[in-house]
């Protein structure tokens, strides 16, 4: 009897032992176990950072180059000035498929040229397509809903890139693998993956000067040239979903509000013109649009895809809701459940 | 094939070519005389055959014999009376590659991706005339689009909406991309104004 208890204490402490020397030898970094505290904030600040870095470089560089994206079948290019000079930023975009346009863009001023109409538009637009806000704050929930795994090193446009992919750790969001320059960070691909890890849309650079003498005061200089244009002032009016009497009764995870609009139309009341309610996880980003129902228009409700972008539409009473965002049909759905009138 | 006899080739040759002078070549035999036919048949098709058919070494009264037959001969095709039976009928005759399931694979995708493509062609970037129509007539603007969700009605309306979605949604991942594909949403907005 008391050899017995004595085996099973045997068998117990080599055990142990054989599990102390087996986890000496892995990484830490691979170690599945890694999931207490220290090693989640590690790797909270670890794609941050990331994140951070890959901002930092998309707005300080100075670059020229051509940029394809293909999404939904289609493929669009255009050429790309980027120049930083202090704090102040300058773009131009130079459409090479389709309607011949020029977009410039600084700071916040969006001017864009279309030769054909002899228009120019000329809007204000919070940072285009980025919030670095909800990155580099301190609550940014990225971590929780995202995980970096690197993938290696590839040639892009002739630029040794690290590859990195970013796994969402629910169904709510698609995944992304992301190409970045080694030495300045700068994003020169891009691919937004379904579940399945199927590219959904893919963008990149198919040539890229980095560091390029770009001069931001001769930019400046062509986007002033109106002369022989029709100007067209744009104007969004900010608002809050709140004032416009709207809430979303259960948040969906990850996304947090980030701006409300009211988009005046061509000869409509501003009581019909639509909200647009803009929600994002730091790397995905919905817009909940919310009209008056509209009988002729709005037959049936709907869901579409395009590329990563999905699209559902709803009857929410005498309302008709648009959601749209690269996100999961599912997210969606969960968006337009919980999005109601106040009472 | 024909197998030449006579000893002298290359003279012969020479002859048909007319290299050499009369007399220079005495014909003396059967044999030289069947290959005296075969170069001059060799240079016809050489030529290219043109001008009338060469016709040698063959008995003239077999020709003649065989011009009459052939005169009497219906060579025709039978045209066979059509009747709304046999216009019928046919579609049901099963086709050569019926039994190969792989064909109907093909033919399957094919036609998919034809409807596929006159659906593109409607959706496409619609140019500014086309938008100006939609906006004055809004019942007529809306094409169904099928996608993987099932089919979706797609407007201007819902062009103007993307396009403000790319315009403020998008990632710090996305800025050039977001930024681009906003300027090529563009041109829907622009009709609209």
């Amino acid at each position: 009897m008391k050899f017995k208890h004595f085996s099973l204490l045997a068998i117990y402490l080599w055990a142990q032992a054989a599990s102390n020397l087996v986890a000496a030898q892995v990484p830490p970094l691979a170690s599945p176990l890694a999931v207490n505290s220290a090693p989640a904030a590690r790797e909270a600040k670890s794609i941050t950072d990331w994140l951070s870095r890959l901002h930092e470089a998309s707005k300080r560089r100075s670059y020229i180059g051509t940029y394809v994206v293909s999404s939904g079948g289609q493929m669009q290019s255009a050429k790309i000035w980027h120049v930083c000079e202090g704090t102040q930023q300058m773009e131009r975009v130079e459409s090479l498929t389709g309607a011949q346009r020029s977009t410039f863009r600084h700071n916040d001023k969006v001017v864009t040229f279309m030769p054909e109409q002899k228009v120019v538009r000329s809007e204000r637009r919070e940072a285009p397509g980025n919030f670095p806000g909800l990155v580099q704050s301190a609550d940014n929930q990225i971590a929780e809903f995202y995980k970096l795994k690197a993938e290696g090193v590839e040639r892009i446009a002739g630029l040794e890139s690290d590859v990195v992919l970013l796994i969402p750790k629910d169904n709510m969001r698609f995944g992304y693998r992301v190409w970045t320059e080694q030495k300045r960070s700068l994003v020169v691909k891009l691919q937004t993956l379904d579940s399945d890890r199927r590219i959904l849309e893919q963008a990149a650079f198919s040539e890229l000067q980095l560091d390029a003498p770009v001069k931001l005061d001769k930019l400046l200089q062509m986007m002033g040239k109106v002369d022989g244009y029709r100007v067209e002032e744009s104007a969004l009016v900010k608002t809050t979903a709140s004032a416009e009497g709207w809430r979303l009764l259960t948040p969906v995870a990850g996304f947090k509000p980030m701006s409300c609009y009211k988009r005046p139309t061509s000869g409509g009341a501003l009581a019909d013109d639509p909200m647009q309610w803009v929600f994002s996880d730091g790397l995905a980003s919905v817009s909940l649009f919310v009209e008056p129902f509209d009988r002729q228009r709005h037959i049936k409700e709907s869901a579409m895809s395009m590329g990563a972008t999905h699209t559902i539409t709803r009857q929410l009473g005498s309302y008709w809701l648009t959601a749209m965002g690269e996100v999961p049909m599912s997210t969606l759905k969960q968006f337009a459940s919980g999005l109601e009138r106040k009472k | 094939m024909t197998t030449l006899q006579s000893p002298f080739p290359e003279l012969l040759s020479a002859l048909v070519d007319g290299e050499l002078a009369d007399g220079e070549l005495v014909v003396q035999s059967n044999a030289l005389h069947s290959d005296w036919n075969s170069y001059l048949v060799i240079g016809h098709a050489l030529r290219g055959g043109a001008g009338a058919p060469l016709v040698t070494g063959a008995d003239p009264a077999f020709l003649q014999r065989l011009n009459l037959r052939l005169a009497g001969e219906n060579v025709g095709l039978p045209v066979l009376p059509v009747s709304r039976e046999g216009l019928m009928a046919l579609p049901n005759q099963p086709a050569a590659n019926e039994a190969v399931f792989r064909w109907k694979l093909v033919a399957g995708c094919a036609s998919v991706s034809a409807a596929l493509i006159v659906a593109w062609s409607f959706v496409g970037t619609p140019d500014t005339s086309t938008i100006s129509q939609l906006s004055r007539n809004p019942a007529a603007d809306q094409v169904l689009v099928s996608s993987p969700q099932g089919p979706m009605v797609r407007d201007a309306r819902l062009e103007e909406l993307m396009a403000a979605h790319k315009q403020l949604g998008g990632s710090s991942l996305q800025a050039p991309s977001g930024f681009l594909r906003n300027a090529g949403f563009e041109d829907s907005q622009s009709g609209r104004r």
